[in-house]
């Protein structure tokens, strides 16, 4: 089964920055870009667009918080709170070291807090641990029922 | 007065003792002179003297405290007054008794004329002396002072017969006259009697402070001796018969005139000076009243008003006649009439001059029904009426206003201030927005920048050139930088915004934990560490770490160019009493000469190549330092190392000495 990773970020260069560190240290699973909340919330739970297209859950989330329309907070929480993506891991990928934003992001579960550095080599390194942690390494959740078993 | 008149009253009954016992010695030895002063003119008899003893031990002790000597004084009386009846008895009877010669045998009298028995104006005189002396032990002072002034105008009748040598009038009856010297002494008596209770009686009259007083004592020796010469001119007349005698009659009458008449005009102009002198002082007594800024009633010790003045009148809005006579109740306001009249009369058990009603609130009732606040003071005055309370009372209204002023300014500013911090916290919490904004937004092209410059150096190797690699080098560079100072400038900005919180805190343990952090990091360095321990200051846990982990840091960098390095944590007292602590390091100190820059935000001693760094980090420590009320400053030299000393005040600490 592919590892989908769902990229929900709104800077179009750090997507293509995201993008290119994954390539270059050779984790090959499809990403899924979601611009904002909304279309993030709309692939999660098969609404909007995908509602004639539903898709199987990404493995990993990767969540900026800043985001237009529906902000990534907002966005954990509903992840957090619907049953069928209770238990999707979730990283926070941001530029934000507010303690506030630490605080609430841990308040909603999220598995893990990653501040993006400026460098772009650290950051090529920080995708690099954050891949294969989450997709090599850690055991993902079973998934529900409803979901092809 | 230079003596009380008791003081007189006793000196003439020790003079009257004196005397009795004189003649008495006179009688025992006899010697002349003690008994009729000449030889021929009539003696004091032994019983005279003795009843003169008596009576003035008896005026002696009619006063006295204890009442032993009081009832000695009585049976002296009483003694006295028996031996002068019997001699009346005596004479009226015609029996004798045999008391005439009780004492000593009397070879200057004839016996027909009964030898020893004192005169009957002697005895009289003793009856009326021994009665005014019962009056006075039994305290009828007016009977007493009437009786004694019998005594003294027979006494005075005596002497005036020997004065203008009448001999009928020591005659009066064919027995025995008095003696010159017991007309005297009757007359000293009388005086002593007066004196006794000078206060009382007849004596009140004279010896009073009123203008009938001061009159009185004026008079009496014009009184008695105008006319006593006046007497003697006709006696010489008649004698020598200068005049005929019914012009000398005509003479005396005018005489008489003239002399009343001149002692009429001296007494009028003395009145009328001794009333002049009372009504001024009266008009500036009541000038004084009702000159007073405040209204001033006086009220007797029943609580009636007696005087009000001018000011009185406005405060309560009565006319003084409504006001006079009243009780002072009617002035006080229905909720405090109650306790008014119990409050007076405590004033007046015991008076002290106090303001009134100490620390309440006080009301005055005017006529109108309004009331009025006030502040009264009370001061106890004793005149001869009796006591009265002078109650000075001023209209607080304005105070009072004017405190409520207060009150609401006050009330106003506590509003203002309330306004202005909710103010200045809304702007803090929009500094803290914005900062917020500012760390997540200015970061994120930062990363671009990087990231895109690195895409172009790894993708277009081939294309680019030496110089151009180096470029785009830079440009990363810059652009990491400059996210560092972001970073530097938000943690400098929320310190100042950041609460304090003080509490114990342990310097040495942090130094230990920022050196074991660096030498993890960096475990090639030779770096001895020396930190003092135990160091405890008061101070905020958070802020104090980041200001020792940027000298730390600090130290720890500046010595990377040496081989090997010490870097120092201590404590210092420093003469003037000041705890000094500081960070010192071996390394490229500095030059003394830019030491001001040290501090500022941004400034930098060395190039980036010599030392990376953004500058902020001093700046955050002062920052820090002087938030918790201490000041920092630094010592080096080039290329031998810097110490940097702080202080922080206010704190108690207690550090084991090195």
């Amino acid at each position: 089964m592919e590892k989908v990773v769902l990229l929900v970020e709104d800077n179009p260069d750090d997507v293509d920055l995201t993008l290119r560190a994954f390539k270059k240290n050779n984790l090959l699973n499809e990403i899924v870009i979601a611009r904002d909340g909304v279309e993030a919330l709309d692939y999660l739970f098969d609404t909007g667009p995908y509602a004639n297209n539903p898709n199987p859950l990404p493995q990993l989330v990767l969540l900026d918080l800043k985001l237009p329309k529906v902000d990534g907070l907002e966005v954990l929480r509903r992840i957090r709170e619907d049953e069928r993506t209770k238990l999707l891991p979730v990283v926070v990928l941001t530029s934000s070291k507010e303690e506030y934003d630490l605080m609430q992001s841990y308040s909603l579960h999220a598995n893990s807090y990653i501040r993006k550095p400026v460098d772009f080599l650290r950051f090529s390194e920080a995708v690099r641990q954050l891949g294969f942690y989450w997709l090599v390494l850690n055991e993902a959740p079973p998934t529900g029922p409803g979901d092809g078993y | 007065m230079l003596l009380t008149h008791k003081q007189v009253a006793y000196f003439i009954s020790y003079v009257i003792v004196t005397i009795g016992g004189l003649v008495l010695l006179g009688w025992a030895f006899d010697i002349t002179l003690l008994k009729s002063l000449q030889s021929g003119l009539t003696t004091m008899k032994a019983n005279t003297a003795l009843t003169f003893l008596l009576f003035g031990l008896s005026l002696r002790f009619s006063d006295h405290p204890r009442s032993l000597f009081r009832n000695l004084a009585l049976s002296f009386a009483v003694a006295g007054l028996l031996i002068s009846l019997l001699t009346l008895s005596e004479y009226w009877l015609g029996w004798n008794l045999g008391i005439d010669e009780l004492l000593f045998v009397d070879w200057t009298t004839a016996v027909a004329d009964f030898p020893g028995r004192m005169s009957v104006a002697t005895a009289l005189c003793f009856v009326l002396l021994g009665t005014a002396l019962l009056f006075t032990i039994f305290r009828n002072h007016l009977a007493a002072h009437i009786a004694a002034i019998l005594v003294g105008f027979l006494g005075l009748l005596v002497l005036l017969g020997y004065l203008y040598n009448v001999s009928s009038l020591y005659q009066v009856f064919v027995f025995n006259s008095m003696a010159m010297h017991t007309a005297v002494t009757f007359c000293l008596f009388s005086l002593g009697i007066l004196q006794l209770y000078g206060n009382a009686g007849l004596s009140a009259l004279i010896f009073n402070d009123t203008a009938g007083g001061v009159l009185a004592r004026r008079l009496i020796p014009a009184v008695i001796f105008v006319p006593i010469i006046l007497g003697a001119l006709i006696v010489f007349n008649q004698q020598t018969a200068a005049f005929d005698s019914k012009f000398s009659i005509a003479l005396l009458v005018l005489s008489n005139i003239a002399v009343l008449f001149l002692i009429l005009l001296w007494s009028a102009s003395s009145l009328q000076t001794i009333d002049l002198e009372r009504q001024q002082s009266d008009q500036q007594f009541r000038l004084a009243v009702e000159a007073s800024p405040g209204a001033i009633i006086l009220v007797n010790q029943a609580g009636k008003i007696t005087l009000v003045n001018a000011q009185a009148e406005t405060l309560f809005g009565y006319p003084r006649e409504e006001l006079l006579g009243q009780t002072v109740e009617l002035l006080v306001p229905p909720q405090f009439t109650g306790h008014h009249v119990r409050d007076r009369d405590g004033f007046f058990a015991a008076p002290t001059a106090r303001p009134m009603g100490a620390g309440r609130d006080l009301y005055g009732l005017r006529k109108d029904g309004r009331q009025v606040p006030v502040e009264i003071g009370l001061n106890p005055i004793q005149t001869n009426e009796g006591r009265f309370v002078l109650a000075s009372i001023i209209d607080i209204t304005e105070r009072k206003l004017a405190e409520a002023e207060i009150h609401k300014m006050n009330w106003a500013l506590e509003q203002r201030v309330a306004e202005r911090t909710a103010q200045l916290q809304a702007a803090n919490k929009e500094l803290e927005a914005f900062a917020y904004s500012v760390s997540h937004d200015l970061r994120a092209p930062l990363r671009s920048i990087d990231g895109f410059s690195l895409a172009l150096l790894e993708d277009f190797a081939d294309s680019l050139n030496d110089e151009a690699q180096s470029h785009l080098q830079r440009v990363r560079a810059a652009s990491q930088r400059m996210a560092q100072l972001i970073d530097d400038l938000l943690a400098l900005s929320r310190l100042t915004r950041s609460e304090l919180r003080p509490e114990p805190v342990d310097l040495s343990v942090i130094v230990q934990t920022i050196a074991a952090e660096l030498q993890r990091a960096e475990p090639e360095r030779e770096v001895t560490f020396v930190i003092a321990p135990a160091v405890l200051v008061n101070g905020d846990v958070s802020l104090v770490r980041v200001a020792l982990e940027n000298l730390v840091n600090n130290a720890w960098k500046f010595t990377a160019k040496h081989a090997s390095a010490c870097i120092e944590f201590g404590v210092e007292e420093r003469p003037s009493g000041e705890t000094v602590y500081f960070v010192r390091d071996d390394g490229a100190g500095f030059d003394m000469t830019y030491a001001d820059k040290l501090f500022g935000a941004f400034q930098r001693l060395h190039t980036p190549a010599e030392f990376t760094g953004t500058g902020i980090g001093l700046a955050t420590v002062q920052r820090i330092i002087h938030r918790h009320g201490g000041h920092i400053w630094a010592e080096g030299a080039v290329e031998q190392g810097a110490t940097f000393y702080f202080t922080l005040p206010g704190t108690a600490v207690r550090h084991t000495p090195q």
